[in-house]
């Protein structure tokens, strides 16, 4: 199984995403795209807010993890291509730390694909989440 | 017998450490025997959730582990 690696360092920045669909241009028998981005969040817990998330992962597994979720959704969607990113490292409150890009000829296929893709990543993907909050003590944060 | 066990997230702020060979006895080398070793060394992680992979693959208390394997310590996940 081919292994790509997900992991980018630090947030996913605008410019990235934009560079992402602009290659896609020459793919023309794709008729749609969906687009889920992951922004981490300024909660507010007992007072104290988020500012940033700094993410680390059993990246050796997490790789291994995400090769078999892309081949159990290019078997059960009618994909033309799939991209998953995910950020390792300190993103602060309103960038991006999670893109995940799906094309298909169809639109319901490309949108049922990524919702599938997200919630199983959010599931199965060895990666983890400590929340800093603005007076740098933390707390772990855990998927709901 | 010797096994690498590794740590993440929240567990790593208990056992103060990411990774380390750990030797256990060959005749006591299921997951369950493995871990209640691991939490004699660290009794706080007694108080905590996580999920214990072997080989990047997460296994339950009866998988039998096999000199040089990998064992992992999983916090729950975070990400997205």
């Amino acid at each position: 199984m081919k292994k790509h690696n997900v992991f980018i360092e630090g947030a996913i920045t605008p410019d990235f995403i934009a560079n992402s669909i602009a290659k896609h241009q020459t793919k023309t028998t794709i008729g749609a795209h969906d687009i889920f981005l992951g922004q981490v969040r300024a909660d507010e817990i007992n007072g104290k807010t988020v500012s940033a998330i700094e993410y680390t992962a059993y990246e050796e597994m997490a790789n291994s993890k995400f090769s078999e979720i892309r081949e159990a959704t290019f078997d059960k969607f009618e994909l033309t291509c799939m991209h998953i990113y995910h950020s390792l490292g300190t993103v602060k409150a309103g960038e991006i730390c999670l893109f995940v890009f799906v094309s298909s000829p169809r639109r319901k296929e490309a949108m049922k694909a990524l919702e599938y893709l997200v919630e199983t990543i959010k599931a199965e993907s060895p990666i983890f989440g400590k929340e800093i909050f603005e007076d740098e003590t933390h707390q772990w944060k855990v998927n709901s | 017998m010797l096994v690498t066990i590794k740590y993440f997230g929240q567990l790593v702020e208990i056992t103060n450490k990411t990774q380390e060979s750990f030797s256990v006895e060959t005749d006591t080398c299921n997951l369950e025997n493995i871990e209640k070793a691991i939490l004699n060394k660290y009794p706080n992680l007694n108080n905590t959730t996580y999920n214990i992979a072997v080989n990047q693959k997460i296994e339950n208390k009866t998988f039998s582990v096999k000199e040089g394997d990998e064992l992992a310590f999983l916090p729950p996940f975070a990400g997205g």
